[in-house]
């Protein structure tokens, strides 16, 4: 039996999606859920294999909430909005449906999927790709971050600096720490204008600056309106320079 | 533009050249003690031709004007050919006349001698001719353009407000279509109420050109419509509450001005918090104004996603527009609570009453 879990704010959406899987007798619902909130919380439990996602949801969206599963299952996403379509094949999404579909359509997915469940070597890439899907140039506005069953969501305007911690980044903020696995190179490209990489291992928010002093021969510090220190390399003392013009 | 002298400035011309004919006959005779007929007949010949002439040269003028040429080609142009024009006409008008000459050497005498005068005096008459010419035509297209760069603001403020109109928002369509999709498979006698329903909605607001402004009551039906069938999207999520003072029900308001504002309680109030979001319509009205209050609730802790002010933006422009007053629309954020006021004059519909 494959493990499946709805999640969509709408209920008759994920009516539909009922009724068009009692065709696939191997598969099973294990949860439907209303936001990404509960979706995060019956995968820990069901450990499914198979999600059908909405975008569009409370709180979280459903790539926000993606981003969060470590392993992610296969998906097919669900949606209204054709302008994701992009980003969700970046994701390796099995399939991207859009609302409303005929039965043949949701079938034609859940065969995708299925074939991507049965091969899983492929599937594994995923992650990878999720991480460096901030190649489609897309700017967030907030960042989710995820500790234990604990989601906190943080707006970009909000965050102090970013640094490097092995697999993660830690993001700084209002004085307060919080680990994301995240390579911060994807995290550069997915941040606005006003973040510049000022070290191979840090990413601080211009704003925040308060000065930058030298701190040896080819190296400089920059101080934060905070207090704390971040270290600045040659190639990043040249990007500030650029960005602020001095 | 058409020929000037007409109607009555047509009559005052002619007036106006009768008299110049009376006054030059009466210099030949009495002054000059020419005979009856010959002076008659001298002024007769030589002022209907310049007459004429001063009509037809309305055409010329049309042709060199200083828009296409200049100011100083035109004058220099203009005074040759008048120059040109009336020597010409002096002495079409002398060979005519020259047959009185023939047995009255007075005449003959007087004929050549007058030349001078006579282009001179032709100079002049023409002359004013084609000042009053080019004057009314630089009136005409003064008063041209003016209306032209009034007809231009109103087009101009036409488009504006036919950019700020309510645009149908796709998702909405596509999502609506989705709960009816499901509905046929599960509950076909709702999947039927609601088809009804996004029918009379989309009836409504596709064909919303014909008025600018339509009743409170009309807007309130439409906008009814819109939040039952969003109802039944979101089921017990979405709560909606309403204080309408009935009285009011006949005040005006812009066509689907309160869409945006649903739309953006919906949005925050379901997009941005767990809970049922309420959202809560009162209107009230006195003389001047009908005030529309639609608050929803929200969750202040909330970490909206941005770029999600241009409904309220349009809103706020097109009363601007209509109205000429930028202070209609009043924001009020409150700790879990944001509530948009609209205040909408009504002093227009008096007026048409």
């Amino acid at each position: 039996m494959i493990k499946a879990i709805i999640i969509d704010d709408e209920q008759l959406a994920r009516d539909v999606i009922r009724k068009f899987l009692e065709d696939f007798d191997q598969i099973e619902i294990a949860a439907e859920c209303a936001n990404g909130f509960e979706g995060i919380k019956a995968i820990a439990e069901h450990q499914p294999e198979l999600l059908f996602l909405d975008v569009q949801m409370p709180k979280l969206t459903g790539f926000e909430m993606l981003e969060l599963l470590d392993p992610a299952p296969v998906i097919v996403f669900s949606t209204a909005y054709d302008q994701y379509a992009i980003k969700a094949f970046e994701l390796s999404a099995a399939d991207y449906l859009l609302k409303p579909y005929s039965r043949d359509r949701f079938k034609e997915a859940v065969n995708k999927a299925l074939d991507k469940i049965h091969k899983p070597e492929e599937n594994k890439k995923s992650l990878d790709k999720l991480q460096e899907s901030s190649l489609s140039k897309e700017k967030i506005d907030r960042i989710v971050i995820r500790s234990g069953s604990k989601l906190t969501i943080i707006s970009v305007d909000d965050i102090d600096y970013i640094e490097a911690q092995d697999d993660y980044v830690e993001v700084h903020s209002a004085g307060k720490k919080y680990l994301k696995q995240m390579t911060m190179k994807a995290l550069e490209n997915s941040l606005p204008d006003e973040f510049v990489r000022v070290h191979r291992s840090a990413i601080i928010h211009i704003d925040r600056l308060d000065k930058i002093e030298p701190y040896s021969k080819d190296s400089y510090v920059a101080i934060l309106k905070s207090g704390e220190k971040v270290s600045v390399s040659r190639s990043g003392y040249q990007l500030l320079k650029e960005k602020l013009g001095f | 533009m058409k020929h000037p002298l007409s109607g009555k400035a047509l009559l005052f011309y002619l007036l106006a050249w009768a008299a110049i004919i009376v006054a030059h006959a009466n210099i030949l005779y009495y002054q000059l003690g020419f005979d009856f007929i010959y002076s008659v007949t001298d002024s007769l010949i030589y002022n209907i031709s310049f007459l004429g002439f001063g009509l037809l040269y309305w055409y010329v003028v049309q042709y060199i004007t200083p828009n296409n040429q200049g100011i100083t080609a035109t004058v220099l142009n203009q005074g040759l050919a008048v120059v040109i024009g009336v020597s010409f006409l002096t002495y079409l008008c002398n060979s005519f006349l020259a047959s009185f000459g023939v047995d009255n050497p007075d005449v003959s005498a007087f004929l050549s001698m007058s030349i001078p005068w006579r282009i001179f005096l032709g100079t002049f008459f023409l002359g004013m001719i084609v000042l009053v010419y080019y004057l009314l035509q630089y009136t005409s297209s003064l008063k041209q353009k003016e209306k032209d760069e009034v007809e231009l603001q109103h087009l101009l403020k036409n488009a504006e407000l036919e950019t700020l109109k309510f645009q149908l928002n796709p998702h909405f369509i596509f999502n609506s279509l989705n709960s009816i999709s499901s509905l046929t498979l599960t509950n076909p006698e709702k999947a039927h109420e609601m088809v009804v329903k996004l029918s009379e909605f989309l009836r409504g607001s596709l064909g919303q050109k014909e008025a600018e402004l339509h009743t409170l009551k009309d807007e309130l039906a439409q906008m009814n419509r819109y939040l039952e069938i969003e109802r039944i999207r979101f089921g017990d999520r979405l709560v909606l509450e309403e204080d309408i003072n009935e009285g009011c029900y006949d005040r005006m308001v812009p066509n689907l001005i309160l869409q945006p504002l649903y739309e953006n309680a919906i949005k925050y109030g379901i997009y941005e918090q767990l809970e049922s979001v309420k959202i809560f319509t009162r209107t009230y009205c006195t003389e001047e104004y009908l005030t529309i209050l639609i608050s929803n609730n929200y969750d202040s802790e909330s970490t909206p996603q941005k770029g999600k002010g241009i409904g309220l933006k349009n809103v706020r422009n097109r009363l601007e527009l209509i109205y000429g007053k930028s202070d209609l629309v009043t924001i009020k954020r409150e700790r879990d609570n944001f509530t948009i006021e609209l205040q909408i004059p009504q002093t227009q519909k008096r007026k048409d009453d």
